[in-house]
Formats: structure tokens, C-alpha cells, sequence
């Protein structure tokens, strides 16, 4: 016995899977690309509200008013390891975690490629 | 391909496992949302949830009860009560729609077995004055927001009290609508309401402290610092999803009524406690 | 003497800050008019081609509109839009009028304008699919309309730019809506079963 919110669900996931292959323009995974960014810039970036506005959910040393949102970004090297990891996160958080609330800054478009990877330089330095 | 698969089978699963749990659920979803949030601030009494950001920041709270010695929402509530008292151009009044007078939030929203719909407050008010030949009110702000000021005052102190009729699965579905709604990502930054009003409740985006969900419609409308007037809640469910960059549904729709129905039903239990000043 | 002097010492300091500064202000008002102007010749230049003027005229009267109550920077914005659609609209006519000049083909669909209509039209197809599922975005339909805006210009590459965004803008809101059709209580608010 199914509900119809079940069969919807089921269409959704069926749906939601043959999108992901179909469509050229499937950028879940984040795509090739050079990590040669500029850290400055994307200082710039984290802290500017209307661009990455890291700042609104963690702590950047040297920031004003941050929130608590996330963890501090502090010590990520140790953390994550490689450039590319810290990069797979900001592209798209909840591949690691899919209850992640940080959004999809490269997946969705937020910040353009080049501020994508100045924020990656960036992060990567703390 | 076999991803898909997968999908499918745990899907399937994940279904035929629910379909047990959907005939009590709302029930268990209050018991579930009340828990979380009671758990998250042990220390914030129940009824205190209705104060929402104030009820769990200090500092915020003492800047609050300052502000309420003088209310910024006393003019709302006056010129509310003026309207409520003013005939239409054909000579009746809100009491003809509304016999039992202004005190009825309480009765909002509901399920409307014969329409098929769920009824808002706002949505009420609108149906009465084109009824009587006047024009609607837009939904946001403005005299809307005044009149249901007034029915809010007069109605504090009534127990939040939404029904599920279970006679009509069609509320059911709006009930879930609401949910799926409530909990679904959305907008260019990926968040659900969920996201701030759930997991991170409490916590602080820059320095402003996200409010817990459980109260989050007792106190409409709201006088807003932020707006300098008065609000509803169809207006702030627009500006969340616009700060969310997603587009807002429109007021009164389908989609905002049965959020709305939602939402109001988890915090069954609370008591009214409009209208509200807020940040 | 010396308060004279003194007076006329403050009265020069004043002068100075006060002049700057009601012409800061003037000119803003100076500068939307002039623009307006603008506008107005070229739109009247437009007409004389016979072009129709009709939308560029009612831009240039939104604009006229704004000046009582001070928004000169919008209706300078709105002013100058016009003026370019105006001109540009003209350098294509008078292009097709004088055939083939040195090469240039105007008034012609080149492959760079064709692609941008393309993409505008993908772009609001993704929209309207996006808003079914009730999963649009905030910013896809201004910038579809701005994509629309840099065409009547000329503007083709970033016509483009702004319309393949918006596209993605809808693919990705639609995607977005299919897959949280089953929202519900998360891991951490899960209800007993």
C-alpha cells in the first residue's frame, strides 16, 4: 500500500536521477578547474556580505561580528588535508554531509569561478 | 544505472516503512518538534517559546520589554479597532462575517471541509469585504495589518488550537503540504527553513540570533524595527524566502496557507499572544 | 579688525564646503536632465528614421518622472537605457540603408545575436519549469529581463552571459524541487515511530 506522497516521492527520486544524468549541465560534481586563486581576493570575498559572506557563519580571524554558525575556520590544513578537499566543500557542502547548511557556493553559482578560487586560496592559508 | 536503482529499492523501503506512521502523524510530528525545542533550551518555559529571540537572549530580551512599556504596535491595535467598528459602504460591518466578534483567532487557520481549503484569518477578513462589496487589502502591511493587530490583542491568551479533521484526508494533505514546505531547501543558498529556525536555532548569523520555530506564529502581525511598521506573517514568510534567494510564493496562496496551517499546528499548545514587536 | 578678517576668513571656509556642495547637488539634477535630453534626441532622431519609438519614448517619460522626487540616479539609468536602444536601434537601420559598407552587415541576424536569443528564450523556458515545481529563484526573472535590456542595445555577449546564468538559475531551482519533494523532519527531529 502507497500513498501518493510515496508515489510522488519515488516519480521524484526516478525524476530527480534521470535529470542528474540528462541534462549536460549536471555541475553537482564540482568540474576540473585549475586551484590557482588569489588568498587577498578571496579574503575580500569572505568577508563581503554580498558576495561569500563567510563571515555570517564562521569565525575569520580578523573579521568583525561573526557568527557561530559553522566551525571556525581555523587550522584547516590539518583538517582537510588537500586544496582540492577544502574546494569539494565550498563547491558543495552536502556531498559530505547531506544535513549541511552551508550552501552551494560553486553548485549554485554564488560566487563566479574566479572568486571560487580565491575563496579556496584563501580558506586554504587559515 | 544501478544508482538509480538503488534509489528506487531504498525508496520503495523507505515507503512501505512510512505508510504505517502517516495516520497518527501530525501528532507525533508536534510531540517530536515541541521535544526538540524543549530540549535545545531547557531552560526557556513553555509558554515563554511565544517570545521567540527574546525568549533565550538576554540582552535582546532586556531591549524588548523596554520597547513594550511602550508598544510600537498600540497605533495598529487603535486603528484596527476604528476599522472593525466602521460600517462598509452597505452598511454592515466585520460583526455581520464575524458574529462572535474579534476574538477569534484562535479558529485560524482551519480546514474548510466544503471548499476543500485551508482558511487563514487574513484570507477571512478579505472574504468578508468582497462579500460586502469592498475591495480586498493587499496581505503584506498596511490596514490588514492593523485589523488583525486588533483581533490579535483581543484574542491573547487563547490557546493555540489547530485541528486536523480526520473525516477529510484532503487536510491531511495540506498538513503535509505545509510540512514538505517547512522542511524543503530552496533558493539559491540551499536553506530550509529547517536550516536556521531547527538546526541552528539559538546560534548566531553575524550577530543576530536565529529564532527557535516553536512560537514562530503566535505573536502575529508584528510591528518589525527592521520594517518600521507593521507586518504579517505572509510578509515575513516573502522576506525569508528572499533572503534565501528563492522567490516567494504568492500571499495568501495555497502554498503559504498550508505552511501556515503547518506551522501554527506544531505550536499547539502556546498560547496567542499578538501582536508582537520584534526586531 | 581682526573679526573682519576673521569673518571674511569664515566666510571664504564656508564658500568653499557650501559651493561644492550645492553644486554636488545641482549637478545631480543637471546631470539627469542632460541625460533626459540626450535621450530625447536620439529618440526623436530614431523616430525620424522611422523607427518605432514607443517603448524608448515611455522609459524616457518614467524617467522624467523620477526627477521631482530626486531619484536622479535611477532616472539617469532608465535615461541612458533608452538613449542606447535608441542608437543602437538606429546604427542598425541606417547600417542596412547604406547595404554594404566595408564589410559590415547590420540589421542581420550574426551568429552572436541569434545565440543570445537562444539562450534568453532557454533561459525563461528553465524559469517557467523552475516555477512549477515552485522551486524558482529569486534573481532568475530580472535577469532575464536584464539579458532582454543588453539585446536592444546590442549588447550580445552579455546578453549571453546573463541569460546562460539564468538558465542554469532555473535548471538548478527545478532540480532543487524535485529533489526535496520528500521533505521532512530531519535525522536530528526525527518523530517516534
Amino acid at each position: 500500500m502507497r500513498t501518493r506522497r510515496c508515489s510522488m516521492g519515488i516519480l521524484a527520486v526516478s525524476a530527480a536521477a534521470l535529470v542528474t544524468l540528462a541534462t549536460p549541465f549536471a555541475r553537482a560534481e564540482m568540474p576540473q578547474m585549475e586551484l590557482n586563486g588569489n588568498a587577498e581576493a578571496g579574503r575580500e570575498i569572505a568577508l563581503d556580505r554580498s558576495k561569500g559572506n563567510c563571515i555570517a557563519c564562521h569565525l575569520i580571524v580578523g573579521g568583525e561580528s561573526p557568527g557561530a554558525i559553522g566551525p571556525a575556520l581555523i587550522a584547516i590544513a590539518p583538517r582537510f588535508h588537500t586544496k582540492e578537499a577544502v574546494a569539494k566543500q565550498i563547491w558543495d557542502a552536502t556531498v559530505r554531509n547531506p544535513e549541511a547548511v552551508m550552501p552551494p557556493f560553486g553548485k549554485h553559482e554564488i560566487l563566479t569561478e574566479q572568486e571560487f578560487k580565491d575563496v579556496v586560496e584563501f580558506v586554504w592559508s587559515l | 544505472m544501478r544508482n538509480i536503482i538503488t534509489m528506487l529499492a531504498a525508496a520503495g523501503v523507505a515507503c512501505t516503512l512510512a505508510t504505517h506512521a502517516l495516520a497518527a502523524a501530525p501528532e507525533e510530528d508536534k510531540e517530536a518538534f515541541q521535544t526538540y525545542f524543549k530540549a535545545r533550551f531547557p531552560n526557556v518555559p513553555e509558554q515563554e517559546f511565544a517570545n521567540g529571540a527574546y525568549a533565550i537572549d538576554p540582552i535582546g530580551r532586556e531591549n524588548w520589554e523596554a520597547i513594550e512599556e511602550f508598544p510600537p504596535y498600540e497605533t495598529a491595535i487603535d486603528n484596527g479597532h476604528e476599522m472593525w467598528d466602521t460600517p462598509f459602504a452597505n452598511g454592515k460591518t466585520y460583526k455581520d462575517c464575524f458574529p462572535d466578534g474579534p476574538a477569534i483567532e484562535n479558529r485560524y487557520p482551519h480546514w474548510d471541509k466544503e471548499r476543500g481549503m485551508v482558511v487563514t484569518l487574513a484570507l477571512a477578513i478579505n472574504e468578508c469585504r468582497e462579500a460586502n462589496g469592498e475591495k480586498p487589502l493587499k496581505y503584506r502591511k498596511g490596514p490588514i495589518a492593523d485589523l488583525l493587530a486588533y483581533m490579535a490583542y483581543e484574542s491573547r491568551g487563547q490557546v493555540i488550537d489547530v485541528v486536523i479533521p480526520e473525516d477529510d484526508p484532503r487536510a491531511m494533505e495540506a498538513y503535509e503540504k505545509g510540512k514538505q514546505i517547512w522542511f524543503a531547501r530552496r533558493g539559491q543558498f540551499n536553506f530550509s527553513c529547517a536550516s536556521c529556525h531547527a538546526a541552528n536555532s539559538g546560534t548566531t548569523l553575524r550577530t543576530e540570533i536565529l529564532s527557535p520555530a516553536l512560537g514562530h506564529t503566535s505573536h502575529f502581525p508584528v510591528y518589525r524595527s527592521k520594517w518600521g511598521e507593521m507586518g504579517t506573517l505572509d510578509r515575513r514568510f516573502a522576506g525569508c524566502f528572499k533572503q534565501v534567494r528563492a522567490k516567494p510564493y504568492a500571499p495568501q496562496s495555497e502554498e503559504y496557507r498550508d505552511l501556515a496551517y503547518f506551522l501554527t499546528y506544531m505550536s499547539n499548545g502556546l498560547e496567542l499572544n499578538g501582536p508582537g514587536a520584534r526586531k | 579688525m581682526t573679526i573682519r578678517r576673521f569673518a571674511a576668513g569664515a566666510l571664504t571656509a564656508v564658500m568653499l564646503v557650501a559651493l561644492p556642495m550645492t553644486a554636488t547637488w545641482a549637478a545631480h539634477r543637471t546631470e539627469a536632465e542632460a541625460a533626459i535630453a540626450t535621450a530625447k534626441a536620439a529618440n526623436e532622431k530614431a523616430a525620424a528614421a522611422g523607427i518605432d519609438t514607443t517603448e524608448t519614448a515611455g522609459m524616457i517619460e518614467q524617467a522624467e518622472s523620477l526627477l521631482p522626487t530626486k531619484h536622479y540616479t535611477k532616472a539617469i539609468e532608465i535615461a541612458n537605457q533608452a538613449q542606447k536602444e535608441d542608437e543602437f536601434a538606429l546604427s542598425q537601420a541606417s547600417g542596412a540603408a547604406e547595404g554594404e559598407v566595408a564589410g559590415e552587415i547590420a540589421n542581420e541576424d550574426t551568429p552572436e545575436k541569434v545565440k543570445a536569443e537562444e539562450t534568453i528564450a532557454a533561459a525563461e523556458s528553465a524559469r517557467k519549469k523552475a516555477a512549477s515545481v515552485g522551486g524558482e529563484w529569486r534573481d532568475t526573472g530580472t535577469m532575464i529581463k536584464s539579458a532582454e535590456a543588453a539585446m536592444k542595445t546590442g549588447e550580445y555577449a552579455k546578453a549571453l552571459e546573463l541569460a546562460t546564468k539564468a538558465k542554469h538559475q532555473g535548471e538548478l531551482g527545478y532540480a532543487q524541487a524535485m529533489a526535496e519533494a520528500d521533505a521532512d523532519f530531519p535525522s536530528y527531529m526525527k518523530p517516534k515511530q
